[in-house]
């Protein structure tokens, strides 16, 4: 049969597609949100205003601080924020005769001094979603993920085999046709990026290859320990030996940093103010496409250098710069912007794909008002994943500005605020005639997300207006860019109103001529 | 200053790709254009997205510059379909409004 072989592929993409579709969605909106995780970040903890520092000195002024406030610590590390967000993070090992609740970790600013912000996960939390999920065991997580991704590479391949023809056809989207223009975006979204969409499925499983597939760490290491140890290792301090001061940082970073021709991204000392102490100074992850940093280590007391790694090696390279391309911290303003589009075009892709599946089927349904229980819960998931997860950011926007402050477990809670405007709008679905529930929803989330600069200006004194006037782009453009997705959902649900409106009439016109057959 | 000659690069060369096609010139021009033409059309679109790299590469480094050039291709392409989109639409309306 000469259409034996696309119709396989059809029916491959359909249902890949179709089953892994929703997780994907979420996976593709998160991990899309993460290319500003910082800046997402920064917007949710208003009580930091950063600035900017070299590394050098923040460095030094990180271990002036940490002289003050650990002087008994037998380890020290500091971490750059990233490159677009200035401050540090510290974390410390207390000595001996510390008591056990003792504090092992702090925030600086840009300027060295402590930053006392609101707890958050922010961005952070939407980056670990999109390979960790949430609720449920990591381990899981990632195989669930894995799946997807497979899922997901799978309903390429078979849809550009399926789409072959519609590929040549590429230029062409036709609004307002049906069928035809949910075709057409789903084509255009995914063959217009297809470079990003193969990449970052693609690099996706690698960055969690040993993971998926441990077969060859166990080959050759007795545990997985060993082979963390081996891959990327960790020195503990070693014997003290009697007090000496250490030498001054900032000249080891420079020294680094000149050698590599990249930025130092994080330093740790061990043993610090004895003469065993160690600095180990490392480049930053978002410095270059390699995100497996190169590192050196100085003795502590004579700032001679003892030992430099370079993770070099071919697999290793290629990986590290699979994750890099994947994570793009490397990359600048311009370079971020068309990964987030490509990462947005992502989420159209899975999204017109979900719609699409109802949409064909409705044409062919035989009693269009009461569609048979798959159909409807198709629909109504439909709903659920597309409107109910952005639904959910948003919320979790709005609970960062009004839960209270000194809250405990503040962080989860804005988490689980995610999760229940979520699940509301999942059982808001379930609850109504899915026409109605498609308008509704999109209507509730095009009003969260315009709430959201709203709020920001009510509750904190770094508003839209503020931070116009203060040429704060950060704060500006996150508000600015709820604004247009509240824009865009109220669009959608207009349009959704707009097609109810028209339907009866064209159902009317559609019983005179029979329905256009489509091959997808 | 390399970025938006990336783009102009991009959106030149799937412009031109998208006249050679023929369902596209009746759609802006409403008459099927020569082969030569369209033959011509089709080099000179190739041409521009695959000289894009070699830019992109000598000045951004040809990791980062292959990066950009990919991502640029895909917007360029997205301008082209939806300038299309709203080119045909326009001129499918005008007839009928006339």
């Amino acid at each position: 049969m000469k259409g034996g072989f696309r119709q396989s592929m059809a029916w491959l993409h359909t249902w890949t597609g179709l089953l892994l579709g929703w997780l994907l969605f979420a996976i593709f909106v998160t991990g899309t949100s993460a290319y500003f995780q910082e800046e997402i970040t920064r917007w949710m903890t208003p009580e930091v205003r950063s600035v900017p520092a070299d590394p050098a000195s923040g460095f030094a002024g990180a271990v002036r601080w940490l002289e003050r406030e650990a002087p008994g610590a037998s380890e020290w590390s500091a971490y750059s924020a990233g490159k677009r967000t200035a401050g540090l993070q510290l974390y410390w090992v207390n000595g001996p005769d510390a008591s056990a609740d003792a504090p092992t970790e702090a925030r600086l600013d840009g300027a060295g001094r402590k930053v006392e912000a609101r707890e958050t996960l922010g961005g952070w939390f939407l980056y670990r979603f999109h390979y960790d999920l949430h609720y449920i065991n990591w381990y899981w997580a990632r195989w669930l993920v894995g799946v997807a991704a497979m899922a997901m590479l799978v309903a390429i391949l078979s849809g550009i085999v399926t789409h072959k023809k519609i590929i040549a056809d590429f230029f062409l989207l036709r609004f307002g046709k049906g069928q035809r223009s949910w075709l057409d975006v789903h084509n255009v979204s995914s063959v217009l990026f297809l470079p990003f969409i193969l990449m970052i499925t693609y690099t996706g499983l690698v960055s969690l290859a040993t993971h998926y597939m441990p077969w060859g760490v166990a080959a050759n290491y007795s545990d997985q320990a060993k082979f963390v140890d081996a891959a990327f290792p960790w020195p503990a301090p070693g014997e003290r030996a009697g007090a000496a001061p250490l030498v001054p940082v900032a000249p080891l970073v420079e020294r680094a940093e000149h050698g590599w021709g990249v930025a130092a991204g994080s330093i740790r000392i061990l043993n610090p103010g004895d003469r065993s102490a160690r600095i180990i100074v490392s480049s930053a992850p978002d410095s270059s496409m390699f995100v497996r940093p190169r590192s050196i280590t100085f003795d502590g007391v004579t700032g001679r250098q003892i030992d430099a790694r370079d993770p070099s090696g071919a697999a290793t390279n290629t990986e590290s710069a699979m994750i890099g391309l994947h994570a793009g911290r490397y990359a600048n303003m311009l370079l971020r912007v068309l990964y987030f589009l490509s990462g947005l075009a992502g989420c159209v892709m899975v999204a017109s794909g979900l719609i699409l599946w109802t949409v064909k089927r409705r044409a062919r349904l035989p009693d269009p008002g009461r569609p048979h229980p798959g159909f409807r819960l198709v629909e109504k998931l439909n709903i659920a994943a597309i409107v109910g997860l952005p639904f959910g950011i948003a919320v979790y926007f709005l609970a960062n500005r009004l839960l209270s402050l000194g809250i405990e477990g503040r962080s989860e809670q804005e988490i689980d605020a995610m999760f229940i405007a979520w699940g509301a709008i999942a059982v808001w679905a379930i609850a109504r005639p899915a026409r109605r529930a498609w308008i509704e929803s999109l209507s509730a989330a095009a009003l969260a997300f315009v709430s959201v600069p709203i709020v920001n200006a009510l509750t904190t004194s770094r508003g839209l207006p503020a931070s116009l006037m203060a040429g704060d782009s950060i704060f500006a453009l996150f508000d600015i860019a709820m604004l247009v997705i509240a824009a865009g959902f109220c669009g959608a649900a207009f349009k959704v109103a707009q097609r109810d409106a028209g339907r009866a009439a064209n159902r009317r016109m559609r019983k005179a001529s029979p329905p256009a057959t489509e091959v997808a | 200053m390399i970025h938006i000659l990336l783009f102009l690069f991009a959106f030149l060369g799937f412009s031109l790709l998208c006249l050679a096609r023929e369902r596209h010139q009746r759609d802006l021009f409403g008459r099927k254009l020569a082969a030569s033409t369209a033959r011509r059309l089709r080099r000179g679109g190739s041409l521009c997205l695959l000289l894009a790299y070699p830019a992109a590469g000598s000045i951004l480094g040809w990791g980062y510059g292959a990066v950009e050039w990919l991502g640029q291709l895909s917007v360029g392409a997205l301008v082209t379909v939806l300038l299309l989109t709203r080119l045909s639409t326009r001129r499918s309306q005008r007839p009928t409004g006339a």
